[in-house]
Formats: C-alpha cells, sequence, structure tokens
C-alpha cells in the first residue's frame, strides 16, 4: 500500500488524477469525485486522502485527464505496425500483454473528441479492430498496480514529470477519420457490427460494445422489451459474458438514454408525423428566458416635432404619470380630435359629407398598474378646461344618450371605467343602440325613434350634424366580459382603435406636484385652449392632401387590401381595413393640425406616420382584441393551455404547464400534438448542463398575430422616435427638454420591429438576438439589417463554413491577406 | 462596415522592447490568414481601422499595432471586457476571463495553450503553431454570439459601447505616457531626501544615546551607526516599544 501512496503522490504531482482501485473497480464513487484542479492544494489532498483511506486498494487507476489520449493496442500485430511509436512512447504494459499507450492530445483534436463524447456516454472507442481509444474522464490502470491476475502493472517508457509523448501522425489520421464516421451518423465501422453481434472475448471492449448495441437500437426506435431481450440474448454470445451485475448497469443506462427518447417522443401522438419531431429545438436557458421578454412587446410609436402638441401632450403626461406610453399618444390624439369640434374634414369622394376628424379609442389594461385612468383623467382635465366646463364620465341609457345628443350634437365622450356602459348597451331594453353608434361616428344627422312600448307616441330625437369623440378604459377581464362578437359585427368594435400594452415599464413612485409641474400644465392649457377658440370661431374647412400624400395612402391601401385577400381571417381584416384605411386619414390630418402653426393640408410626412401607427400598431391590436373575444378557455382546452402560455409570458416547461392547466397526461399530450401541428406552439428543449436532464418547454407562437407589409421604404422614412427619459424630481423640463433635443432616439423603424418580429418566428432565438441587442450600433458603427455583413449572417456563414470545410489557415504575406479580404469584401 | 477577428503573437509584453511574430485575421466566411514577422502592414491599415475588429483583450494587441505599425484600431469588440462587464467587476485584474476561461465556458472546449511561449521571430512556424494561432480565433464568433445574449439579458449595451469606445484613447494613453516637468521634479526629490537624511540622522543620534546595544562602529571610517535597518517600518516601533 505505501508503494501504492508513494507512487499516487508522485502522479498527482504530475496533476495527474489518480484513485484507488480494488480489482479494477473504483474504491470511490465515481460522481464523489471533485473536479480535478492540479493546482488546488485541497483537492491534491482529497485525492491523496483516499488512498490512505481505503488500504484494501491493490490498484492505481487514472482519470484520464482532457489534454490525454490514451491508445490501447491489443495484438501483436499492432504493436509491431506501430513498434516505432511504442518504443519510445510512455506507455505500460498490462498484464495481458497489450500496451497502454498515452499520448498527447493535439488541439486540433478537440472537436473530434468532443463530439465524439457526445454521442455516447462511454468514451472508449474501437477506431481499429486491435486500437482502442480512450478519452477523457476514463480509467486506465497505473503502476506499480495489481492486475486481477496478480501480475503488476509496468512502465514501458515512463512519463518524465507527466510529459508524455505526442500522438503520431498515423494515429492521428485514423481518430479523425473514425470521428467523421462516427459525426455522419454511422455508429459502427464496416463490418463492425458484424463482429460485435458475433460475442466478444475478455479484454475485447465487452461493456462499450454492449453499450453501443444498446444506444444503435434504441436509436432505431426499437421497443425497449426488444433492446433488452437482444442484449441478455448477445451477452450469451460473449466470452465470459458479461456478470448480471455489469449487464444491469448497461442497461439501466440505456434505459436512462431510452427515456430521454421517450420524453420528447410521447409529447407526440402516433399520427404526428417525423417532421415536427425534428423540430424540437435545443435551447439554453439563457435562450428560453429570452424568449420570454420577446413577447408582447408591441409599443405605439409616433415621432412628431418636440413642439407637436401631440409630442407635448405625451411630454406632460410622461412627467406627471408613469404608465405606459401608447395610452399618452393615443390620449393626445384623442383630446385633439375632440378639440376640432366637427370643423376640419377630409372630402373624400366616396363619403357623404366628408370624413370627420372623431377618434373612437379604447385603452384595454391591467387594473391598477396600466394607469389607464390617469392617463384620462389628464386629458380629461385639458378638454374641460378648453371649454370651460367639466367634463363628466359618459353612463347613459340610449333614451338619455338621445336626449343629450338631441341637445349637444358635439360630444367629448370620456369613462375610465366603460364596461357597465357596453353591459347596458346589450340589454334588451338598449336593442339597436350598437348601429346607431356605428351612424353616429359616421356624424351622419338622424332622426332617432324611440318605440314607446305602446303606450304613448312614440319619441323622435332630431340628431344634427353630430359629432363624437370617445376615450374608454377598462380592463382585459371586463372588456371580455361586457363585449361580444356581436358587438363587433355590428361593426361598433371596429370602429375604435385600441391599445392594449402589457410590456414591462419602469414604475416610478408618486410625488409632490411642484411649482415646474403647474407651469407645463398652465402652457399646455393655454395651447388647448387656443385650439379650441381656433375651431370653435371657424367655418367647416375641408383638409388638403398633398399629390404625393394621397399616392401614398392609394398604394397603401391597394396593397394591404391584396394582402388581407390572403390572410386566414380574412373577414375580420377586411371588416377592420375598412374603418381603419380612414383612420389613416384622421391621423394623418390630426398630426398636421397639431403642428405648432395649424397645417390644413396633409403632407406625405404625416400619412406615412399615421400610416406606420395603423398598419403596425392599431390594426394588429384590433385583431389581437379581437381574439381576446374568441378565446374560451373555460370549454376549449386548447385555449386553456394558450391562456395559461401566456400567463407564463409565452413559454412554460411541460410540468409546470400541466399542473397550470390541471389537464390529464394523456389529454394534454394529445392536445400538444394537436397544437404542434397547427404551429400554435413550438417544442423546445433544455440540457442542464450539471445533470444532463432533459425539460422539454412549450412555446406559444402567436401565430394569429398579423403582420402588414408597410409600403415604406425599408430604410425607414419615419424619422428617429424620441425616447422620453423618466422625469425624476430632481429633473427640470428645461434639462428634460435638452435632453430630448440631444438624444438620437431608437433606430428601429417599424420595418426592423416587423422584420424581427419574423425572425422570432423563424430563427433561433440566440441569433436573431445577435441583431436584437444593438450594441454594435452602441459601438457606434450602424450596422444594416438588410446588407449581407450583419452579425448574424457574419456568425451564420461563420458556422456553416466551419460544419463544411475543415479549419484550414493559410500562412501568407501581406499583400495576399489584403488581395483576399478584398476578395471578400473586406475593404 | 465588416468585422475582422484578430489575434497577434508576440515575443513578449511590452510593445516597446518586443516584437509582434504573427498576425491571425480570420474573415466572416471563416478564413483564417496567418501574417509571419511583417514588416510592414500598410496594405492592411485601411482593413483594420475602417471595419469592426474582435478579438481578446485587444488592448494588448492595439498597442503593438499602434507603436510598431502605426495602426489604430477604431472600432472593437473586445470580448475580454465585455466579459468583465458581464461579470459586473468581478473577472476585473483576476483569473477566469482569458481566452481559455471563455472557449470552456461557452463552448465546452479545453484549449491547449502550451504552444503561446514558443514563437519565434525568424523562425518559421511549426504545423503545431500554425494550428493554434487559429485556433486562438477560431471560438470568437461563438464567445462573442453568446456574450451579446448575456448583454441584453443584463442590460448591459450602454456600458459595452462606453468601453469599446475607450479602448482605443486607453491605447493611446498608455502609449504616449504624460507630461512630466523633470526640474521640477528634481527639485521636489531633493527636497524630501533631506528631509529623510536629517530625520534618519536624528534617529540614530537618538538610538545611540537611549541604547548602546544598537551602537557599532564602521571598521573602516570608525563612525558610528546603529546595527538595525531603521528604514524598516516596524523596527523604529519596536525601539520605541522596548525604551
Amino acid at each position: 500500500m505505501s508503494s501504492l501512496l508513494e507512487a499516487a503522490r508522485q502522479y498527482l504531482s504530475w496533476g495527474w488524477a489518480v484513485i484507488p482501485t480494488v480489482n479494477k473497480i473504483p474504491c470511490i464513487s465515481y460522481t464523489e469525485l471533485p473536479h480535478f484542479n492540479p493546482t488546488s492544494k485541497d483537492c491534491f489532498d482529497y485525492y491523496l486522502k483516499q488512498f490512505e483511506e481505503h488500504s484494501e486498494a491493490q490498484g492505481i487507476a487514472l482519470i484520464v485527464n482532457p489534454n490525454m489520449l490514451v491508445l490501447d493496442l491489443d495484438s501483436s500485430r499492432t504493436e509491431a505496425e506501430f513498434e516505432a511509436i511504442t518504443k519510445n512512447a510512455t506507455g505500460i504494459k498490462t498484464a495481458r500483454g497489450s500496451k497502454y499507450i498515452f499520448v498527447d492530445r493535439r488541439p486540433d483534436l478537440i472537436d473530434t473528441c468532443a463530439s465524439l463524447r457526445d454521442r455516447a456516454g462511454s468514451a472508449k472507442f474501437h477506431i481499429r479492430e486491435d486500437v482502442e481509444i480512450i478519452l477523457e474522464g476514463m480509467l486506465c490502470e497505473l503502476p506499480p498496480g495489481l492486475h486481477p491476475s496478480g501480475q503488476r502493472y509496468e512502465w514501458i517508457n515512463e512519463p518524465i514529470k507527466g510529459f508524455v509523448t505526442p500522438l503520431p501522425d498515423v494515429l492521428f489520421n485514423e481518430v479523425v477519420r473514425y470521428g467523421e464516421t462516427r459525426r455522419e451518423g454511422k455508429n459502427f465501422l464496416p463490418g463492425e457490427l458484424e463482429r460485435l453481434l458475433q460475442g466478444l472475448s475478455e479484454g475485447e471492449g465487452r461493456n462499450e460494445a454492449a453499450i453501443r448495441i444498446a444506444g444503435h437500437l434504441i436509436g432505431k426506435n426499437n421497443n425497449w422489451n426488444v433492446v433488452e431481450s437482444f442484449l441478455k440474448s448477445w451477452n450469451q454470445k460473449n466470452n465470459p459474458p458479461l456478470s448480471d451485475n455489469e449487464l444491469s448497469g448497461i442497461l439501466e443506462s440505456a434505459h436512462r438514454y431510452y427515456d430521454e427518447k421517450q420524453e420528447i417522443k410521447t409529447c407526440f401522438s402516433t399520427t404526428v408525423n417525423q417532421e415536427a419531431l425534428n423540430e424540437v429545438k435545443e435551447m439554453t436557458e439563457a435562450e428560453i428566458n429570452l424568449l420570454k421578454t420577446n413577447f408582447a412587446q408591441r409599443k405605439l410609436k409616433c415621432d412628431l416635432p418636440d413642439d407637436h402638441f401631440i409630442t407635448q401632450f405625451v411630454k406632460y403626461a410622461d412627467r406627471m404619470t408613469d404608465g405606459y406610453q401608447d395610452y399618452k399618444i393615443l390620449g393626445g390624439f384623442w383630446l385633439l380630435s375632440s378639440l376640432t369640434q366637427r370643423k376640419p374634414y377630409i372630402d373624400l369622394a366616396t363619403s357623404a359629407d366628408g370624413i370627420f376628424l372623431n377618434v373612437w379609442t379604447q385603452f384595454i389594461g391591467f387594473s391598477s398598474i396600466s394607469r389607464k385612468t390617469t392617463v384620462i383623467d389628464i386629458a380629461r382635465m385639458f378638454f374641460a378646461y378648453a371649454q370651460g366646463e367639466p367634463l363628466t364620465d359618459t353612463d347613459y341609457s340610449l333614451e338619455g344618450y338621445l336626449e343629450t345628443l338631441a341637445e349637444t350634437p358635439i360630444l367629448a365622450m370620456i369613462n375610465d371605467e366603460v364596461s357597465t356602459v357596453f353591459q347596458k348597451m346589450n340589454q334588451k331594453y338598449n336593442a339597436g343602440y350598437n348601429e346607431f353608434e356605428c351612424k353616429l361616428y359616421d356624424c351622419n344627422s338622424q332622426n332617432k325613434r324611440l318605440a314607446s312600448g305602446g303606450k304613448k307616441e312614440p319619441k323622435v330625437y332630431p340628431v344634427k350634424d353630430p359629432y363624437i369623440t370617445k376615450l374608454y378604459g377598462t380592463t382585459f377581464v371586463k372588456y371580455k366580459r361586457s363585449m361580444t362578437i356581436p358587438d363587433f359585427d355590428s361593426g361598433f368594435g371596429f370602429r375604435f382603435v385600441y391599445t392594449a400594452p402589457t410590456y414591462d415599464f419602469k414604475q416610478r413612485p408618486p410625488r409632490l406636484r411642484t411649482a415646474e409641474d403647474i407651469e407645463e400644465r398652465s402652457k399646455m392649457e393655454a395651447r388647448t385652449a387656443q385650439l379650441f377658440e381656433l375651431f370653435n370661431q371657424s367655418a367647416p374647412f375641408a383638409m388638403g392632401v398633398t399629390p404625393e400624400a394621397f399616392d401614398y395612402y392609394i398604394k397603401t391601401d391597394f396593397e394591404t387590401q391584396n394582402e388581407i385577400k390572403y390572410k386566414t381571417n380574412q373577414e375580420l381584416l377586411g371588416q377592420a381595413w375598412s374603418r381603419y384605411s380612414v383612420y389613416i386619414l384622421k391621423f394623418a390630418a390630426l398630426i398636421e393640425i397639431g403642428k405648432k402653426s395649424v397645417s390644413r393640408v396633409i403632407t406625405v410626412e404625416s400619412i406615412k406616420i399615421a400610416t406606420s401607427m395603423v398598419l403596425d400598431y392599431f390594426l394588429p391590436t384590433l385583431c389581437d382584441v379581437y381574439n381576446l373575444l374568441t378565446v374560451d378557455p373555460v370549454n376549449n382546452k386548447i385555449d386553456k393551455i394558450l391562456e395559461a402560455l401566456k400567463d407564463f409570458k409565452g413559454i412554460a416547461s411541460h410540468s409546470v404547464l400541466l399542473r397550470k392547466t390541471r389537464l390529464e397526461s394523456k389529454e394534454f399530450r394529445s392536445l400538444i400534438s394537436t397544437m404542434v401541428e397547427s404551429d400554435q406552439i413550438e417544442l423546445i428543449s433544455e440540457k442542464n448542463p450539471k445533470n444532463g436532464k432533459i425539460t422539454t418547454y412549450y412555446h406559444y407562437l402567436e401565430c394569429d398575430e398579423i403582420e402588414f407589409k408597410n409600403p415604406s421604404s425599408p430604410n425607414s422614412q419615419i424619422p428617429l422616435i424620441p425616447r422620453f427619459t423618466d422625469t425624476k424630481n430632481t429633473m427640470g423640463i428645461s434639462e428634460n427638454l435638452d435632453f430630448l433635443k440631444e438624444s438620437e432616439g431608437m433606430r428601429l423603424d417599424t420595418q426592423t420591429v416587423q422584420y424581427k418580429k419574423i425572425q422570432i418566428l423563424t430563427d433561433s432565438r440566440i441569433e436573431n438576438n445577435v441583431c436584437e441587442s444593438g450594441n454594435l450600433e452602441n459601438l457606434g458603427i450602424s450596422v444594416n439589417l438588410d446588407s449581407s455583413t450583419n452579425t448574424r449572417e457574419v456568425v451564420n456563414e461563420y458556422k456553416e463554413n466551419d460544419k463544411n470545410t475543415p479549419f484550414t489557415p493559410v500562412v501568407c504575406p501581406v499583400e495576399d491577406a489584403a488581395r483576399i479580404l478584398d476578395e471578400e469584401g473586406i475593404y | 462596415m465588416s468585422l475582422l477577428f484578430l489575434d497577434i503573437e508576440t515575443t513578449g509584453l511590452s510593445p516597446l522592447t518586443s516584437s509582434l511574430v504573427t498576425l491571425q485575421l480570420m474573415t466572416p466566411s471563416g478564413k483564417s490568414l496567418i501574417i509571419k514577422d511583417p514588416v510592414s502592414l500598410e496594405a492592411l491599415k485601411p482593413k483594420l481601422e475602417n471595419n469592426l475588429i474582435i478579438g481578446h483583450n485587444l488592448k494588448f494587441d492595439s498597442k503593438f499595432l499602434r507603436y510598431q505599425y502605426g495602426i489604430t484600431l477604431r472600432s472593437v469588440y473586445d470580448t475580454y471586457l465585455a466579459e468583465i462587464a458581464i461579470s459586473g467587476g468581478r473577472l476585473a485584474r483576476r483569473k477566469g476571463a482569458s481566452l481559455k476561461d471563455l472557449v470552456f465556458k461557452y463552448c465546452g472546449v479545453q484549449m491547449d495553450k502550451s504552444e503561446q511561449c514558443g514563437f519565434k521571430k525568424g523562425v518559421a512556424l511549426t504545423a503545431e503553431q500554425i494550428k493554434y494561432a487559429a485556433n486562438d480565433l477560431k471560438y470568437l464568433p461563438e464567445i462573442m454570439k453568446q456574450q451579446q445574449v448575456q448583454i441584453k439579458r443584463l442590460g448591459l449595451d450602454n456600458v459595452i459601447g462606453i468601453e469599446m469606445k475607450c479602448l482605443p484613447a486607453v491605447v493611446w494613453m498608455e502609449l504616449s505616457g504624460f507630461h512630466v516637468d523633470l526640474n521640477k521634479f528634481k527639485e521636489i526629490k531633493a527636497f524630501i531626501q533631506n528631509k529623510y537624511y536629517a530625520a534618519k540622522a536624528f534617529l540614530q543620534k537618538e538610538l545611540v544615546t537611549y541604547d548602546k546595544r544598537y551602537c557599532v562602529v564602521d571598521r573602516v571610517w570608525g563612525k558610528l551607526s546603529v546595527s538595525i535597518n531603521i528604514c524598516h517600518e516596524n523596527k523604529p516601533r519596536q525601539l520605541h516599544r522596548t525604551r
């Protein structure tokens, strides 16, 4: 034992991790071993202590380190062939007469070794019939250990201070060729399987052969019973057969591999095609977390000059409260729309009286935290100031509504919790409310007659030249309870523009009002009152449209209609577009009116911004809102799963989702299978790097989301969007303004956002993210996503190249290098 | 602007005294070029100055290229700096952010760095050295890609941006040094030295007066001196306690 201890001390000093063995079996469990760090004294002491504690040890085994390969040369024929190697090589002679040669693993074998290890648990491979290669992590007996036969292992050539001889070129080529064969998916060399199946003798690698045969059978989709019985009968052909213990150990590890394969496979019923199975994406935990943040990121963006009415309103609202920017922008448009009071209109030939600029807006958001009411109240405050009387929440019955309209046909309606109004509208006594509202939206005069129930004369309410704007707010749940699909069928729902943000935003604590706040408020009040007076005293006038702006509008309308024809929810989109195309004109006109000096002509710039708002934000949001009504998680189990997935930000693991939905496992799997086939979700697998356990995740693909092409050029005519900073107490508005002037704004235009969304659905997340992180842009380098030199493509290209061609560096003079770079397009 | 992966091998660590042995470049398509013992890099200057250079610890490479070849790497992405930023500064001036560490962390591969010191000027490269040189670049795209994910996740875009923009300036400063008024410097030095000698003489005198054990006579000059090193920070304190 003392000789073993001495030897162990020497090996450890060389940086070789060694453990005590008895009859070639380690005395300590392999899993208990710490990661070997030769420079760490603790590690050194730990290994040495094992020898002191296990006095029964007869052998000493090396855990092959990453920079080393061990070759087991079996027969004398090999020895003769590699005589030159064995003569001077560092190696040992085994009891059976074979030789273990320790060689240095060349750096260019890193990939080969890594891929060999990945494919199987074992790290011992016969690269030829008589040459076995032993890789990192495997055990190898060392002198002066005792073989079970009683003979001692001996050094042929002892390494000097742990340095081993280099791997000869002949063997290097053999190893590389073997690695390539394995990488191509061929588990066996030609004729190798046949040889193994005939049975092996002791020392010919029965263990490794058993694992490989089991893996091969499992890979061929064999049932576990088949694999087990085959291995047992094969074992009988071995001389001697592996002991029951050994065989059951192998079967156990093979069964784990079988289970891993089954876990993914059982997510699909037998009807799922093989393609779907192949689509399981492997991702790391970080990538999966990334998917979560990428969900529901749609933001309303509207870049306008600093002195624009909308910008001023947003700035004030931003100063006073946190909450979604989307609400603030849309609240600003509602205020502007209300201020115009049916004076400006767009004289489209198709409309009877022209198109007036009334905007119906609906805020949907989570209760309290999204700050709907706060923004609504700010808009209400300014309008009340402008018109000189308070603006109360609207909660009319149809009769009351008609009475009000008969008196004041120009009405700004506001309600921060509109669900009760909607519920009332759907009552029987209010039949026809929706249809009436639709006509009011079009600003057509009408006489509405209310049935009296047969007791009195029916009442007739004359509504002359109505102009109604609406600013409504509610929560998702209440909206779903109060609105129905028929409300959309009547066209009522399509007359609203919606904002329903769910992304995370930075919340700010409340603060006390400052003198600056009051100053800003009075400035905004003055401007609002000025506009109100201007339109109040002005006669109705038609907004002009520049020819370019009108061409642009026609082009957008035409292309979107064509696109809608090929969408799956064509009817819904068709109905929506008939209203939303008009909204483009309305928003464009409001943008012109909100300018510092009110403009009466719609320019191409404003129509482009309006188009972008409608196509990139309002139309997709409308579809989301409509889908919200169609989803029925109580009765429809697929909806239930999708809703649960949304709760987890679009991605959840198998067990978590199963628990959340409370469905039966069998039923759940069958539903998942259907959803995968219909591309509603995708499967992602994550391998835990510590224990190798595979977890399956389901990712909601947002397949119902609508994406429209924006006819704007890819390089975006839309100016940069100013970033509104969080207004801190210490920061005056003037500083804030300075910041806004200096800020470059976000470079992501709406086209880029669309492009990225598509990428998110189609590409690996990690690569997509290289583009998205935008840090290259932060470096001051503008990387054009459409050009061929963006990082993602570069990395892709590089990876492809790496897979297909070996890594061959070229040594060349400077001029040649410059020429090669020129050829590659690097100037 | 395109990307270029860059690394150099040198005979030592200082750009002032050591020489550049090889310059390795890798193109985005995976082509790897090794330039041995370059006399001038004029032909490559625009390519290195006008493209985004990606490498590990590019300050080192930048200093060599700037001092010896007059090339300034303007746009850089340094995987070393990025890793330190990702670690929240924990890896600054510590082990754990070397290329070997990053290759293992992000690619799961153990790099062999044994060839690192074998590069000699004027001596042809061996096959192993060529492979080693190219290998240093091989894993950079993967490292960069994975770092991007971390940077995005941690919201470090701006920090990384600032770090990378600073690098050329730091290189310039380290190579340029700073102006020193030598006359004034000598003046201050003389003033401090005088104070030092006066204090030393006083201490010696005091020690000899109070404790004869420390008194020795110089054999050659016959002068009195103390037998201990009074410049040592602990000795005078010990003496003071003894007294």
